[in-house]
């Protein structure tokens, strides 16, 4: 019992991680995309 | 760093860090199950040093090529390297609050960091006070410089030298590197990696989202 606790702490924890990964990932290639459209624009 | 094979991978440590963290066996000290903390909290500061030096050689391109790209390089950086700091003092303060029995002891390792994130806030307001953008990059390029080699003293050197301290590993080295018990060991490498990969990460978004507020709002500056 006190095992599956744990492990309901453990899915969690991972699930923030991965989804914290995952709005990274979104931002960095949103903000890439900016930098580049930014970039021709200057040329 | 380039590609994003890096920021595959610090998702993938993280995610083991978490999994491993809660799961791998310690061992039976009088800090008992608390000692997991030590993935997560010493993380912190390793990924607050990881961003730390980004922004110390951000700062020594300044000087030497005195482009502003670097100095918005070197500022971001360091907000960056400041919330892990800062992260990492709070989780050392729950920690501490359990086996040392109050949040904050007087002791040389949390002072020294807790000056050391004072010399940053400096940083910052030394920036906030110059208007020309160059100057400014010059003058806080050069106090970066300072406060990295200061941050590394108070953080790195000092405390080891004291002999009065309740932190581990001031006598003997670092435990990390020394009597750790071999199975953390597996788990807690990885999470140090994966957490200063996390750090350079977020570092990077923020470099090139300021750059792109910056060089937007002076256009003349380009």
């Amino acid at each position: 019992m006190e095992e599956g606790k744990l492990f309901v702490v453990i899915a969690v924890l991972s699930i923030i991680v991965i989804g914290l990964g995952v709005y990274l990932f979104f931002l960095d290639k949103r903000i890439t995309a900016l930098k580049k459209r930014f970039d021709q624009e200057k040329l | 760093m380039k590609g994003i094979w890096w920021k595959f991978l610090s998702i993938i440590l993280l995610v083991y860090a978490v999994i491993a963290g809660f799961t791998v066996d310690v061992p039976d000290t009088n800090i008992g199950q608390t000692m997991r903390n030590v993935f997560y909290h010493v993380g912190m500061w390793f990924a607050m040093l990881a961003i730390l030096t980004r922004s110390f050689i951000a700062s020594i391109k300044t000087l030497n090529k005195s482009k502003l790209e670097d100095d918005i390089d070197a500022e971001q950086s360091a907000r960056v390297g400041i919330m892990f700091g800062i992260l990492g003092i709070v989780t050392g303060m729950i920690w501490a609050s359990f086996t040392w029995g109050k949040p904050w002891a007087n002791d040389p390792h949390l002072n020294g960091a807790a000056v050391s994130l004072m010399i940053y806030f400096a940083y910052f307001i030394l920036r906030s006070s110059i208007d020309d953008e160059h100057k400014k990059a010059r003058i806080s390029a050069v106090y970066n410089i300072f406060a990295f080699v200061l941050l590394v003293v108070l953080v790195g050197v000092m405390p080891r030298l004291s002999e009065n301290t309740l932190h581990p590993g001031s006598k003997d080295g670092n435990p990390a590197f020394g009597d750790m018990d071999s199975t953390m060991r597996y788990v807690f490498y990885p999470a140090l990696v994966g957490w200063m990969l996390l750090s350079l990460w977020i570092g990077q978004i923020k470099v090139t989202l300021r750059k792109l507020e910056f060089f937007n709002e002076n256009k003349d500056l380009r």
